[in-house]
């Protein structure tokens, strides 16, 4: 990577008596080495502050789903599928589906996760696409009914890390806003306790439907950095783990925010999160554009 | 229930899927394979690429049309298990795990017993390949992720290649690659569509169909993976399941060895390919 | 709060597993169980919350190699549980007598979907039918500044320690929100003050 050139700043602002290269001090004192960088504008990467990793989408990649999308933020990778299989509804709602995202951090991302049930931190990703995705009505779940009652299409939207570089937030809820996009599921017939779907080999508007997204969510997360509160857009691996906390922005095409988190790092300034707010709504055009096909 | 993760219905099932009468299903015939173009000796083009993963020791990534897998692998490490004891032998721990949406009914998130089965398949056919008389104390996890799946014997044997090139991205010392192929005994012929008698099937001689897709594996009636070091002319572990003569197996080892040679290529070509994007940045 | 209830406890520091140990702070686990069933994602979800909002409140590098555990049980649910827990947390922690930077104060309002007027500390039947939720945080250092009366930098002044709102809604919005939430946490810090006084006094009384 570039670090051999814009590493340095970092050894010549350290003292002298530091004669170790610039590798070792980051593994010694990543908090430190990071704030060298910080405290110049510029990031160990070569990015700056608020500068966004370069993204990918690709649609459709799953043929075996209903639908689905590859989502790349720089070395975080994920590919979302979604699934739509028929189940009984709530008795509380009896015409309405379900949207059932998951995420899973599998072990191969990252030596960072382990095999087994998932993380707190898969836990906490998945809960926060499920909450912006039901309280901002993305999807109408009364589209979902077959037969009141009896049966409704439940959508799993599973969400599977690849690669994992930070920033599991925005890659995840990218890519299923992108997978939702392009679902396409056969037109279905309910027969005495039975839905049939019928296999013709082609799908047409004719036998099968896709899903009326409301709005289309895109969001940017800001790591929070040291107690001067730098807000660094689009963290990656390294950054996440010196950051003590973290902004997060989801907004929809019309500019109105859908969800707005802010967690740890002391107390932040209205200022600060206006700032986040517009590198946010830049962020979220180029992000639309790339969901485009 | 599983409280780990965003709860759904209870029970949900793929719908009935109720096929026109006009459908045209494929049926095996003499060198007439699912896809058209392929003959019965073609192996499905294979896209490998290794280092996609940035946070792994070695990586790779094996497309076989719609076949996709990711393989990380992360090691060696040190196994902190006390009471073991002292061991002068390294473990290669293999997991492979079929992503819900990968197959064409939806997985459970919950390990279940063929990637058990599997995962022991893959490790059985790396670990005689590995040094890992060099590695004493230590454990190398290698973690197979399946995206899409089409026909399981297929998917191994993809899987045992992404594996064995993702540990020589880690720089993990072996004996040499191992590369594994797969092909299945596929009955041809007017026997299988006149009668379903067994004795019908077997009279005439099944063919040898490599890397067969999930639609010719249902017409299969047996089929064997292979996993192989080409360059040492050994092979580290043959699975051979169903009904054949022995004179189609030794024939369908053949073959697969032949294949392997193949793959062996576009193995050495993806890690060079590797070698040299990272020298040029 | 209202009709909500929600119960803390905090013990430590204590000894922490060798697996948790962090050689220069304290370890902070906290534990969150909802009022009927077992811990589901939601929990977990509100477990990061109090806890990454807590650790750079609490002076946990007094304590190296300990391990500070909350456990936030829900008793009655009306509306705003995570606000509550926040508080009854705080509380907690005043209480055990754990050093802390700071004491923080939540408050949570809605925007009602038909009046688009925000309401502060929402039943249950209100939050139904709100077009955003906010959850905000201040801690009382923001307010102390704040007692010198300046109106017009007040919103400078509003640092918030923890923000979460879903929903609909806009920049302008939001900040009216937190300017409102800011003012009710102002009588938050009032009684969380008010209530440590009394329980003193109670224990003077007792030891004379």
């Amino acid at each position: 990577m570039a670090s051999a050139s814009t590493a340095t700043p970092a050894t010549t602002a350290a003292s002298p008596a530091f004669t170790f290269s610039a590798s070792t001090f980051q593994k010694l004192h990543p908090a430190e080495y990071f704030r060298k960088f910080v405290s110049q504008g510029v990031r160990p990467d070569g990015r700056l502050l608020n500068g966004f990793r370069p993204t990918t989408v690709h649609h459709g990649v799953i043929t075996t789903a209903n639908g689905s999308a590859m989502v790349r933020i720089g070395g975080t990778t994920v590919v979302c599928g979604v699934k739509a299989e028929v189940a009984e509804p709530r008795l509380d709602a009896p015409d309405q589906g379900y949207l059932v995202p998951n995420v899973d951090l599998s072990p191969i991302s990252s030596s960072a996760f382990r095999p087994g049930p998932p993380s707190e931190q898969a836990q906490v990703v998945s809960e926060a696409i499920h909450r912006v995705l039901k309280e901002s009505n993305v999807l109408d779940l009364k589209d979902l009914c077959i037969e009141e009652g009896k049966a409704v299409w439940s959508l799993w939207v599973d969400v599977v890390c690849v690669s994992y570089d930070g920033n599991i937030y925005d890659a995840a809820l990218t890519s299923v806003m992108a997978a939702l996009g392009n679902v396409r599921i056969r037109n279905p017939t309910y027969e005495e306790g039975i839905v049939k779907v019928s296999g013709a080999e082609d799908l047409s508007d004719d036998n099968s439907f896709t899903l009326k997204l409301a709005r289309t969510l895109s969001s940017a997360t800001f790591a929070l950095f040291d107690t001067n509160l730098v807000a660094l857009a689009d963290p990656n691996f390294a950054e996440e783990s010196v950051s003590q906390g973290r902004i997060t922005i989801t907004l929809d095409e019309a500019g109105q925010i859908c969800a707005l988190s802010k967690i740890g790092a002391g107390a932040s300034s209205p200022a600060l999160l206006r700032q986040c707010l517009g590198h946010a709504r830049e962020r979220a055009q180029e992000l639309r554009q790339l969901m485009k096909q | 229930m599983d409280r780990k993760r965003v709860a759904g219905p209870e029970l949900s099932v793929a719908p009935l899927v109720e096929y026109p009468v006009d459908r045209k299903c494929w049926i095996p015939q003499k060198d007439h394979r699912h896809d058209a173009s392929r003959q019965p000796e073609d192996m499905r083009p294979i896209y490998l690429k290794t280092g996609l993963i940035n946070q792994a020791n070695g990586s790779a990534y094996i497309e076989l049309e719609k076949t996709k897998i990711a393989c990380g692998v992360y090691g060696p490490r040190s196994v902190k298990r006390v009471g073991q004891g002292f061991s002068g032998h390294g473990v290669l721990n293999c997991e492979i795990k079929f992503a819900t949406f990968s197959c064409a009914k939806r997985r459970t998130n919950v390990r279940d017993p063929q990637e058990k089965n599997l995962s022991l398949i893959i490790s059985q056919a790396l670990t005689p390949a590995v040094r890992l008389d060099l590695l004493p104390k230590s454990a190398i996890d290698v973690y197979i992720t399946v995206l899409e799946s089409d026909g399981i014997s297929s998917c191994l044997s993809a899987a045992i290649t992404a594996a064995s090139a993702a540990l020589a991205h880690a720089g993990i010392e072996m004996l040499d690659l191992v590369a594994a192929c797969s092909a299945s005994y596929i009955p041809t012929g007017p026997s299988i569509t006149a009668t379903e008698s067994a004795g019908s099937i077997a009279s005439s001689p099944p063919q040898i169909f490599m890397d067969a897709d999930l639609e010719e594996e249902k017409h299969e009636q047996g089929s064997i993976v292979l996993a192989y070091m080409p360059s040492r002319n050994e092979v580290t572990h043959v699975l051979q399941s169903g009904k054949a003569e022995g004179a189609i197996i030794s024939q369908s080892v053949e073959h697969c060895v032949e294949a392997c040679n193949k793959i062996y290529a576009v193995m050495h070509h993806a890690l060079l390919e590797s070698i040299t994007e990272n020298k040029s940045v | 709060m209202g009709g909500s209830s929600v119960l803390c406890s905090v013990v430590g520091p204590t000894e922490v597993k060798i697996r948790d140990e962090q050689l220069d702070k304290a370890t902070v686990e906290v534990v969150a169980r909802p009022l009927v069933g077992l811990p589901s994602v939601k929990d977990k979800a509100r477990e990061q919350n109090i806890r990454e909002t807590l650790e750079p409140i609490l002076l946990s590098g007094l304590h190296p190699r300990t391990l500070i555990q909350i456990v936030v049980q829900t008793m009655k649910d009306d509306g705003c549980i995570l606000s509550t827990a926040f508080n009854a947390t705080i509380l907690a922690l005043l209480d055990a007598g754990i050093p802390l930077k700071s004491i923080l104060g939540s408050v949570t309002c809605i925007i009602d979907a038909q009046s688009n007027e925000i309401l502060l500390d929402p039943t249950t039947e209100e939050l139904a039918q709100a077009k955003s939720t906010h959850v905000f945080v201040f801690d009382n250092k923001s307010s102390i500044a704040n007692n010198e009366d300046i109106m017009d930098q007040e919103e400078l002044l509003a640092n918030v320690l923890f923000s979460d709102s879903t929903g609909s809604f806009s920049e302008e919005e939001y900040f009216e929100c937190s300017r409102v939430c800011f003012k009710a946490a102002q009588a938050v810090h009032g009684f969380i003050r008010t209530a440590v006084e009394k329980k003193l006094q109670k224990e003077y009384q007792q030891q004379e």
